[in-house]
């Protein structure tokens, strides 16, 4: 409805109208995160008014927190004899653990690890972990004014490097990596799909997110790479580590999983309940979602209207997503402030399937919910004042919790019943690798990484000099 | 308006919309897309907000660009306390061409007043005096931005073609 009055510049040049369609086009319609919502500010508004009777006694408010406190189960705490002193050494490495850097908010809750303004060979990337041995960098050489994408990749823990060249076809942004995955010596790049839609015509650029992404695979840790085959199915092949999926076609969804052998790829819908792709899990555990579930809109509808109730879950399926189990996670984590802490999707580990915990996260402090069968039943376990944000929640199949934020690492061995400060912090994002023992990958302005065999004892390695 | 599954078909309906709208306004797709579902559970929770709202989506519309507006004052007094001399956290894109992208950029350089004028007009489509009656000004103050937002927006594209071009 433009001002006919006005022509000073033609509106239509602008094209707003196909910036509103192609914005609508991309949008993920989500309405049961509205549920949600709206359920927290009903919650809300009721506890609000709650408050103000609680204020008018407060004495009697403050004997009804401290009875709850006390009415919590008690945590059934298993000690584990299989873990051992926590130790961190970087004595043996060419380089020394820099300071942490600062920690910038990107998104509420979510922290870039990295200083903008200090990429290696203008890239922001980070070390890559196939398993205890195997180890990757992604970098540029741009001398001579044309950049080359190359791969620093190490057998032997980081001791001897190779230099090689990524893919000719690869399609690269100048400042990000193409690696997804790495598994022992198989490797998983993905063309970067803004840069590959800067080579297409303008016609093609809207179909470009109907596609599958375009993968590259090498199964000798990065010396030779190929375009892997890619096929959809009903489900993904058990087994086969699911990766991030990327970009992904708007109208379906998909999960991806890769051959640790070959390298191929595998595609499965996302179930349609889900909103977010599976958990970072260690792949023998199946596929794990976090989703919500609501209850049934009742037929006839009740005269009155009535309000859906709906509750977060997670979706296990051991069967590469043709059949799931639902357990609801604690009620905690879907209440409103002050009850509810703040729960993000990802804050679900665990490192056997059996003992999982569930984060929740108010200013510098987490709470730890703890299940000890798969989700099933839940207590609450330990508080923790990090002292900044959480960067890494990282469970051992040995039996302790880790976690870490900028300022230190705790580790919990008794089912976070209790934490204990072990250190300084060690990075940020942490995983377990394939065939056993784990990885803590350092900040930015590093591109290093801690490996442990077991959780316990730690170890410094630094990058290569690249280029 | 009829509870929540009239709420549900306005939500298939608009909600997208609305997202670009809000989009366009602060350049930041994550923001857009939790502005505009708050605004839909404001209404979920209390369904008497749109019981004599004529156009819904207009409404939301709004509610939407007002929470916006709140926020970003609020993030602008949060990054001079306690974030001064950092960079500012990166904004996220939705996967949309090159093209829209800089054009999203181009209206956040625009004057905030500006923006909010040619975005609720040109995007939302809200009539001038509609949009004049939510940013609280005259009809000719609108009209005016609207004049200089179109004219700077086509510079600034102008100017990253430009630059495009040299590289």
């Amino acid at each position: 409805m433009s001002d006919p009055h006005l022509r000073d510049v033609d509106v239509t040049d602008l094209d707003l109208p196909g910036l509103s369609h192609e914005v609508n086009q991309a949008f993920r319609p989500h309405f049961a995160d509205v549920e949600a919502r709206a359920r927290r500010i009903r919650r809300t508004r009721v506890l609000g008014a709650a408050a103000v009777a609680v204020g008018v006694l407060l004495a009697g408010g403050t004997a009804t927190v401290a009875a709850r406190h006390d009415a919590a189960p008690t945590p059934a705490t298993r000690p584990s004899p299989s873990i051992g002193p926590w130790t961190a050494d970087w004595h043996g490495s060419s380089r020394t653990p820099a300071p942490q850097p600062s920690y910038v908010q990107v998104t509420p809750g979510h922290y870039d690890v990295a200083e903008p303004d200090k990429p290696l060979t203008g890239m922001f990337t980070r070390m890559m972990v196939g398993d205890l041995d195997h180890l990757y960098l992604e970098y540029q050489d741009c001398q001579g004014g044309r950049c080359t994408r190359m791969l620093a990749a190490s057998a032997d823990r980081g001791r001897t490097w190779r230099k090689l060249r990524m893919p000719e076809g690869l399609i690269v942004n100048p400042k990000y990596g193409t690696i997804v995955a790495a598994h022992g010596t198989t490797l998983v790049a993905r063309d970067n799909m803004q840069a590959r839609m800067r080579q297409l015509p303008e016609e093609q650029r809207k179909t470009l997110f109907l596609e599958p992404d375009t993968y590259w695979v090498s199964i000798d840790a990065g010396a030779t790479w190929r375009r892997p085959t890619i096929r959809t199915a009903d489900a993904l092949p058990v087994g086969w580590p699911h990766l991030n999926a990327g970009m992904q076609p708007l109208h379906k969804p998909m999960m991806v999983a890769f051959d640790p052998a070959t390298g191929d790829i595998a595609l499965a819908a996302l179930p349609r309940v889900a909103h977010e792709p599976p958990l970072e899990l260690p792949h023998d555990l199946g596929l794990w979602i976090v989703t919500d579930e609501a209850e049934p809109i009742p037929s006839p509808l009740p005269s009155g209207g009535f309000t859906r109730k709906s509750w977060p879950i997670v979706m296990v399926s051991r069967d590469g997503g043709r059949t799931w189990d639902k357990r609801r996670l604690p009620e905690e984590i879907s209440a409103p402030p002050p009850a509810g802490w703040g729960f993000r999707s990802d804050w679900l580990h665990t490192a056997d399937g059996r003992t999982v915990y569930a984060l929740e996260k108010r200013d510098k402090r987490v709470r730890v919910h703890v299940s000890t069968d798969g989700a099933a039943t839940w207590r609450t376990g330990a508080e923790v004042d990090l002292g900044g944000p959480l960067l890494t929640v990282l469970p051992t199949r040995e039996g302790s919790l880790i976690l870490a934020s900028d300022t230190a690492t705790w580790r919990s061995t008794d089912q976070a019943a209790s934490f204990t400060r072990v250190g300084p912090s060690l990075g940020s994002g942490a995983y377990a690798l394939p065939g056993g023992g784990y990885a803590i990958t350092t900040n930015n302005n590093e591109y290093s990484v801690w490996l442990s065999p077991d959780g316990s004892k730690w170890s410094y390695v630094g990058r290569p000099e690249v280029p | 308006m009829n509870g929540e599954l009239d709420l549900r078909d306005l939500y298939a309906a608009t909600a997208g919309r609305l997202v670009a709208q809000v989009y366009a306004m602060t350049g930041d797709f994550a923001e857009a897309q939790d502005v505009v579902q708050e605004a839909f559970a404001k209404v979920l929770a209390r369904p008497s907000l749109l019981r004599h709202v004529d156009s819904p989506e207009a409404w939301l519309c709004r509610v939407a660009v007002n929470a916006a507006r709140s926020r970003h004052r609020r993030r602008a007094l949060f990054d001079r306390i306690a974030r001064s001399g950092r960079l500012r956290p990166a904004e996220t894109v939705p996967p949309v061409s090159p093209d829209r992208v800089a054009l999203v950029a181009a209206l956040q350089r625009l004057p905030r007043a500006t923006r909010e004028a040619v975005v609720l007009h040109h995007l939302a489509d809200l009539p001038v005096a509609e949009v004049a009656a939510t940013l609280g000004c005259s009809v000719e103050t609108v009209k005016t931005r609207l004049v200089r937002g179109r004219r700077a927006l086509a510079e600034h594209l102008r100017d990253q073609d430009r630059e495009k071009s040299c590289v």
